[in-house]
């Protein structure tokens, strides 16, 4: 069941100009509700105009975006309201903080939308709770923030519109492994409570392999392949020779294959591979792998 | 061979930090020898950019003794004209590829550092269309820098500091805000400009898989040296990394998991090659 | 909304043209003694030669007409409103006017009246306005790269160190917003952007309230400034950076006979203005 979908959708940058380019040709993608579907796909493969087209901050040149069936151009007038439905985490998103607490700048968008004092309070901290920033951080400053809470504040500051998709353009981008992970699960937990939508652009192949339930790849302005995780990483030999990213054990375990070990399964997490390997070498050398059993990660 | 870089039991701390005074620094002393390959690894806030401003005399240690080749930098008497010495000989590329290109000019900010430092006008000609061609950017010259993608950007950083003839280049985070195109470029400079301009490289990052191409590894945690070694020495203690919220390198991540499930495999394996060659050689029952 | 994106800085053409390739000092040199002879000329004959060179440069310097047309829509306005306040307001005493029409406003009469001289002095002040802007901008703007243009700023501004005008870094702080102001705008787009997203409305209201509208990007925009100015000194310093003194440069300009022949075509253009100024054969003049 999908709940936005793109029909034939072109974007054009700088028409008419001399600098006349293609960011999206005839895209037609539709993102199931309730689950993360990551987005893939090198620079200028278009996922950041399609991240845009989504919640209406640009208007596609031929096509039609539909949240819930529904034309989100039907009335154009009335594109903000589209945009509290279809909320929009962009990149590096600390650069939007500008009110005096980390309170009211969380609270901006449930302004916006007009919502009395006390509903904005309790989107607040709902918001606040959900990405892990606690009641003593809300008084202060946003700039006086580190960068990991502050990234955090900004993406609260989108939740609390209580979207139904909330998109998210490279979340953890410059994070630590720590940060990432405090971001992405953070985020899964969001999506598996709130049972939002939400979709993802990264470009790490390992993030999407752990964090996503489908993923979209996009190749030079069109959409390559759609599916859930193990559909598409299955595919990983494709993928990587369109010159799309893989997650970097797929790569090994490509390889191993390659040298002739039977891998078979999920074989784009650590743990996946580990199992394919294990469960390969007992096939092989009969009852008893090397180590007695183990196997108690995965 | 020589040490290029060397600290002793450094301290500092951010004055206005706010209540307690928290060392980002707290008795770091690591040396680096000419021509040696380091990355220095830690999460954000471990106080491994600060090592760096350290080094490039943008901040002062508030204890603790800092040499660059035979120059002690932290010795009272030492002078602004002795400071600029010591930064032409210590280039660095920061993180941000935006904020750290001058000119409108591709060339023309290649150029700045050498007409900083008063090069003859033939001189620096030859120096800009050589730094250029390293880092494979020649094609560009006369573009505008705002019309670049990060990556490209970055790559005249790196021409901009070349120009200068420096000993060593610390990459501070400077692939932390690119695409991974744009990271692969960088990192393949990385290595030529330690394999064939025989300068001294220093990576700070947060990337494992950058790391595992170094010489060696320093990680550094709360304001101390945590760990150092080869690659090989320091990814095979994925515990003690994964307990500062580091990890090593999927390839060594599999490896040292299937060694706990008891796979007889080598400790310590870092690359995709290795780690393959590994696998496979298990699997065509080597260890058998 | 990318209006901002469409804001052209400085629009340089590329090109190798004889134009292009003058030194830019001779040309703020050349366009400085284009617009005195603008305003030294006074009648029908001495505007024939200014307009007759100005298209003949621009024809030289292959920039379409078309676009040094363009160039002047901004001032669009202000040309209208000069040249009305010209056929209007002048009035002369020597000559009777060619119009003259009373209209009665209530119970007093408005005298509307218009004489030769003003219709002269309209088209001579509009011509005035488009040929200084022409002949400049073809000069500095189209055919000069703005780095060369600031070099030259600095070396023909250079005699004022003398009385301690920091002169270099007035060049050096004009480079580096030359390079941000693209930065800049993107930014300040992405900003609008993120905040748009989030529900900001630019567009509706009252000027106090869009006024108001616009804390939520220009509080962002100065914080990543300031971090981008501390970044960019930081960058510099480790780049050994130290002021103009002890300076080489990559590019150095010099003076070719081309620029000499073009100065003394402009001394000679200057010089017939001035000369028919006084014959004036016709006697179309103020």
């Amino acid at each position: 069941m999908s709940i936005l979908e793109l029909r034939e959708v072109s974007y054009v940058y700088g028409e008419g100009t001399p600098f006349e380019k293609i960011a999206l040709d005839r895209v037609s993608v539709s993102f199931e509700r309730g689950v993360i579907t990551g987005l893939i796909g090198h620079t200028g493969s278009g996922k950041s105009t399609l991240v845009q087209l989504l919640n209406g901050l640009l208007r596609p040149r031929s096509g039609t975006v539909l949240l819930d069936g529904v034309d989100i151009w039907e009335k154009p007038k009335e594109i903000g309201k589209i945009r509290h439905r279809v909320g929009l985490v962009m990149q590096y998103p600390e650069y939007q903080l500008f009110d005096e607490t980390v309170r009211a700048d969380i609270g901006f968008a449930p302004r916006n939308m007009g919502l009395s004092t006390d509903e904005v309070e309790a989107r607040v901290r709902e918001a606040a709770d959900f990405v892990g920033l606690g009641e003593e951080l809300l008084d202060q400053s946003p700039f006086a923030l580190s960068g990991g809470q502050k990234r955090r504040a900004a993406i609260a500051g989108i939740m609390a519109m209580r979207p139904d998709v909330l998109v998210l353009d490279e979340p953890a981008a410059g994070l630590d492994p720590l940060g990432r992970r405090e971001i992405l699960g953070g985020l899964r937990k969001y999506q598996r409570t709130s049972g939002t939508t939400v979709i993802l652009v990264s470009h790490s192949m390992e993030d999407m392999a752990e964090y996503c339930d489908r993923i979209v790849a996009l190749n030079h302005t069109k959409v390559f392949m759609e599916g859930s995780v193990d559909e598409v990483f299955s595919h990983a030999r494709e993928l990587s020779e369109v010159g799309l990213d893989i997650p970097h054990i797929a790569r090994v375990a490509l390889e191993l294959q390659k040298c002739g070990v039977p891998l078979s399964g999920n074989l784009y997490t650590i743990e996946g591979v580990a199992v394919a390997y294990h469960r390969a070498l007992v096939e092989k050398n009969g009852h008893t792998a090397s180590g007695e059993e183990g196997n108690d990660r995965a | 061979m020589e040490n290029i870089i060397e600290t002793e039991n450094i301290t500092f701390s951010y004055s206005e930090e706010r209540g307690k005074q928290n060392p980002a620094l707290d008795g770091v002393s690591v040396s680096v020898r000419e021509g040696e390959y380091v990355a220095i690894l830690g999460h954000n806030g471990s106080g491994k950019s600060t090592l760096a401003k350290l080094l490039n005399m943008i901040l002062v240690p508030d204890s603790g003794v800092i040499r660059i080749g035979s120059d002690e930098i932290t010795s009272p008497n030492f002078s602004e004209d002795d400071m600029f010495r010591v930064r032409r000989n210590v280039g660095m590329v920061f993180q941000n590829p935006d904020n750290q290109l001058v000119a409108t000019v591709v060339e023309e900010d290649v150029a700045f550092g050498p007409e900083n430092l008063g090069i003859p006008r033939e001189e620096i000609r030859q120096r800009v269309d050589a730094a250029l061609e390293a880092v494979g950017m020649t094609e560009y010259a006369k573009h505008a820098p705002h019309r670049l993608s990060g990556g490209q950007k970055q790559r005249i950083a790196i021409a901009g500091i070349m120009a200068m003839m420096p000993r060593c280049v610390i990459f501070d985070e400077a692939t932390a805000m690119l695409d991974p195109a744009g990271r692969r470029g960088i990192l393949a400079i990385m290595d030529s400009l330690n394999h064939e301009h025989s300068i001294t490289v220093l990576n700070i990052t947060h990337h494992m898989d950058e790391a595992a191409r170094a010489d060696r590894v320093i990680v550094i945690n709360d304001g101390v040296v945590y760990m150092q070694g080869t690659p090989a020495e320091v990814f095979a203690r994925v515990d003690e990394l994964h307990a500062v919220g580091l990890e090593a390198p999927q390839d060594t991540e599999l490896i040292e998991l299937l060694r706990r499930m008891g796979l007889p495999l080598p400790a310590g394996c870092v690359g995709f090659n290795a780690c393959v060659d590994a696998l496979a050689r298990l699997y065509e029952g080597g260890a058998r | 909304m990318t209006v901002l994106k469409d804001i052209t800085l400085g629009q340089y053409f590329p090109g190798d043209s004889i134009i292009h390739r003058l030194d830019p000092r001779a040309k703020m040199i050349l366009s400085i003694l284009y617009i005195v002879a603008i305003f030294f000329a006074k009648n029908v004959f001495s505007f024939v030669i200014l307009t007759l060179s100005a298209i003949l440069l621009v024809l030289i310097s292959r920039i379409p007409l078309l676009t040094v047309l363009r160039g002047l829509k901004p001032v669009f306005f202000i040309l209208l409103f000069t040249m009305v306040i010209n056929l209007f307001l002048t009035t002369s005493t020597e000559e009777s006017p060619l119009f003259a029409w009373n209209i009665p406003v209530f119970s007093w009469t408005w005298q509307i009246t218009i004489y030769r001289i003003g219709i002269l002095r309209a088209i001579f002040t509009a011509l005035r306005v488009i040929l200084l802007l022409s002949v400049s901008s073809v000069f500095l703007t189209y055919t000069t790269s703005p780095i060369t243009l600031t070099d030259s700023l600095e070396d023909l501004m250079g005699p004022l160190k003398v009385i301690r005008v920091p002169v270099h870094d007035i060049a050096m702080i004009i480079t580096i917003a030359l390079r941000f102001i693209p930065t800049l705008i993107e930014e300040t787009d992405k900003i609008m952007n993120a905040q748009k997203a989030r529900g900001a409305d630019f567009a509706t209201g009252s000027l106090v309230r869009r006024a108001k509208a616009l804390i939520p990007v220009l509080v962002p925009l100065f914080v990543s400034s300031f971090k981008r100015a501390d970044d960019l000194a930081i960058a510099m310093e480790c780049r050994c950076y130290r002021g103009g003194e002890g300076r080489t440069k990559l590019h150095k300009l010099r003076y070719h006979l081309r620029d000499l022949l073009a100065a003394i075509l402009m001394v000679a253009l200057f010089a017939s203005v001035l000369f028919v100024n006084h014959i004036n054969p016709l006697g179309i003049g103020l």
